[in-house]
């Protein structure tokens, strides 16, 4: 222990009154001397006192093992070395920053600075790491000194790097976003913005930095954006904050334009700021426009169609009913006229004339059928009973009834049939023109007609079964065709209507109809409604 | 139908109109027959103090200037008329005109057929009925 040390420390202790007190406890220098030095060895920090000069006094043991630890075996650790010197005339990678510690530390002797503080990286080749340095002076009875203290601050600065990094990439994310970022603090003033506000707004950031929020609004939002946020500081109640809401914005250049807004509340750093996420939306609104012009106008083309088709809708209806009198009328008058002939001029008329007539009349009737099967048809499309239940067996038993079959020929219900929800005229007319053909068709002295129906996945499939006439394969779709028969008129009076009805009736229930058959074995139709 | 009393007529087509005065005759009815061409001749014949007022109208639907609706919608509503019984003869098998006819409380609704023997027996049913039903005095 040197003299120049003790007497340092015995000037230090002079400084303070606390260390005063102390003193007169401890009693004599020595104990002073191992007491000061006992605390300066118990300190992480690197610590060295300097004289005026640059000398170095003292150091306390963390500088010591500092300097082991890089390679100094001078067994005085310096002591005694000029700092000064040794920053001054430094070389190497730290080169630069040892001159600026060199100009630090003089004008702190030189009373320009009362201290003096860098911060300076000093990478080893396995680790990097940061230094703090600093230099402060304090005078003794007679001389001045100064204390340099110096230590490791890699962990603080790595932590600062990674949040500097953080932040930096936080920035580069949201300066790349497509939506603008605006922080603000809680009178309204823009705090921070990214490039796609200043693309959205026209501004630059220097242009917004500091600027009250609401010049980026229209009036008259902008004059009472002021009092929303006093409201939101006293309150808490917002209509803005966690919303996503369409408002308007106002560019530089003063054009409004739309734009989706969500804003959010974050406390940083004990300070609450709030953060809007603004999107231009001009687009997408423009898109909309225009899809809600091409939804109207389909609605306009649609209802154009529509009141066509209902104007041809009423149209048929009259032509049905101009059918049904207009044609009668003269029809009627034709078949009356025939028959006065026949009674009036009995006498008159030989009886091939007579014979003719009654031609006449034959056909004022087929006529007649035909007319009222146009008008079935017609009507079929129109008006619509309401819907019940409907118990099919027994509708099918009462239209064997109503047919009356000739004494030769069978009918047999297979299996006992479903009710089901439908119109109770149309599912007679249905079973009715099916039966009706089946007897009307048997050419064979035992007629056989089964009817039945089975259960599907989700609809019932009817069986109309016959052993009569049959039809060829080619006529299948013919047969549903309206007005079309196989049969000369003469043989058959058919006309032609009744199938065409029966596929109108099936398909109006969603339903399907076939039919399979061999000429001369007789036919199955086939056909299928919903359940 | 009553002996007196006439039986009135409402048709425009001629042939119609000679159907109901033949099948008339064949079933020797012996009300007077009387023939007016529209439903406005009708009110006209009606109102004229000078007719005695028939037991019976038979009435077609379809006609020009005023129909047989039109005509009901009149009648119907006219007190010196609305007891008169009406029977409508027509072609039409409109659900529609059917509601609208008894709406206006006809006594019946016969459409006429192609076959003018049915139509004679359609006249004979009619004048039996209304040879056996009361009528107001």
């Amino acid at each position: 222990m040197n003299n120049n040390l003790t007497d340092s420390l015995a000037e230090l202790a002079h400084l303070s009154n606390h260390i005063t007190t102390l003193k007169s406890k401890l009693g004599n220098p020595e104990q002073e001397f191992l007491f000061f030095e006992g605390i300066l060895n118990s300190l992480l920090t690197h610590i060295t006192v300097l004289s005026e000069q640059g000398t170095i006094i003292t150091i306390n043991q963390a500088w010591r093992n500092f300097a082991i630890e890089n390679g100094y075996n001078d067994p005085n650790y310096g002591i005694n070395a000029n700092y000064l010197e040794v920053c001054k005339q430094a070389k190497g990678p730290s080169s630069e920053e040892a001159y600026e510690v060199f100009l630090g530390i003089q004008a702190v002797i030189q009373q320009e600075k009362s201290s003096f503080y860098l911060e300076y990286p000093c990478h080893s080749p396995s680790e990097k790491r940061w230094f703090g340095v600093r230099a402060s002076r304090f005078s003794g009875l007679n001389n001045n000194y100064v204390v340099i203290s110096h230590e490791n601050i890699t962990q603080r600065k790595l932590a600062e790097l990674e949040l500097q990094k953080s932040a930096a990439e936080l920035r580069a994310v949201i300066d790349v976003a497509l939506d603008g970022v605006i922080i603000i603090d809680e009178y309204g003033l823009i705090e921070s913005i990214n490039n796609a506000t200043e693309q959205i707004f026209g501004y630059t950031a220097a242009e917004l930095m500091q600027q009250n929020i609401k010049i980026l609004m229209p009036i008259p939002y902008r004059d009472k954006h002021d009092n929303y946020l006093a409201r939101y500081r006293q309150t808490g109640h917002s209509q803005v904050i966690n919303r996503r809401r369409e408002v308007v914005g106002q560019r530089k250049d003063g054009t409004l334009f739309p734009m989706e807004l969500f804003m959010s509340e974050v406390v940083l750093a004990k300070r609450r700021v709030f953060t809007g996420m603004v999107r231009d939306i001009t687009e997408r609104k423009q898109n909309e426009a225009q899809l809600n012009q091409y939804r109207n106008h389909l609605e306009e083309l649609v209802q154009e169609r529509t009141s066509e088709l209902v104007a041809i809708n009423q149209e048929l209806r009259d032509f049905a009913y101009v059918i049904s009198h207009d044609l009668k009328a003269p029809l009627r008058a034709i078949s009356s006229l025939s028959n006065w002939l026949a009674t009036d001029y009995r006498d008159k008329i030989d009886e091939s004339g007579q014979k003719l007539l009654q031609l006449l009349h034959g056909r004022t009737k087929r006529m007649e059928k035909l007319i009222e099967g146009i008008l079935q048809y017609s009507r079929l499309g129109q008006v619509r009973e309401e819907q019940v239940s409907v118990n099919l067996h027994q509708l099918v038993i009462n239209v064997i009834e109503l047919l009356d079959p000739p004494p030769h020929i069978e009918i047999t219900l297979e299996t006992t049939l479903p009710i089901i929800m439908g119109e109770k005229t149309r599912l007679a007319q249905l079973f009715q023109n099916l039966i009706s053909n089946a007897i009307k068709f048997m050419d064979k002295s035992e007629g056989k007609i089964r009817i039945n129906c089975v259960a599907q996945a989700n609809y019932w499939q009817f069986t109309i079964i016959d052993n009569g006439a049959g039809i060829e394969a080619k006529y299948f779709d013919k047969i549903f065709q309206i007005f079309q028969t196989l049969t000369p008129r003469d043989e058959f009076e058919s006309s032609g209507i009744g199938l065409t009805l029966v596929k109108k009736i099936v398909e109006m229930y969603g339903g399907q109809i076939w039919v399979e058959s061999k000429l001369g074995q007789g036919s199955t139709f086939c056909f299928t409604l919903p359940q | 139908m009553k002996e007196e009393k006439s039986i009135l007529l409402i048709e425009d087509d001629a042939i119609d109109i000679m159907a109901v005065k033949r099948a008339v005759k064949e079933l020797n009815i012996s009300n007077p027959l009387k023939t007016v061409g529209n439903g406005e001749e009708a009110l006209i014949y009606l109102r004229d103090v000078q007719h005695d007022m028939p037991g019976i109208i038979l009435l077609d639907l379809n006609m020009p200037r005023m129909n047989g609706i039109e005509f009901l919608q009149i009648a119907k509503n006219d007190n010196s008329l609305k007891r008169i019984p009406v029977i409508v003869l027509t072609t039409s098998q409109e659900q529609q005109d059917k509601v609208q006819s008894f709406n206006f409380s006809v006594a019946g609704y016969m459409t006429k057929p192609i076959d003018y023997l049915k139509f004679v027996e359609i006249i004979h049913t009619i004048h039996l009925y209304w040879t056996i039903s009361e009528l107001p005095e």
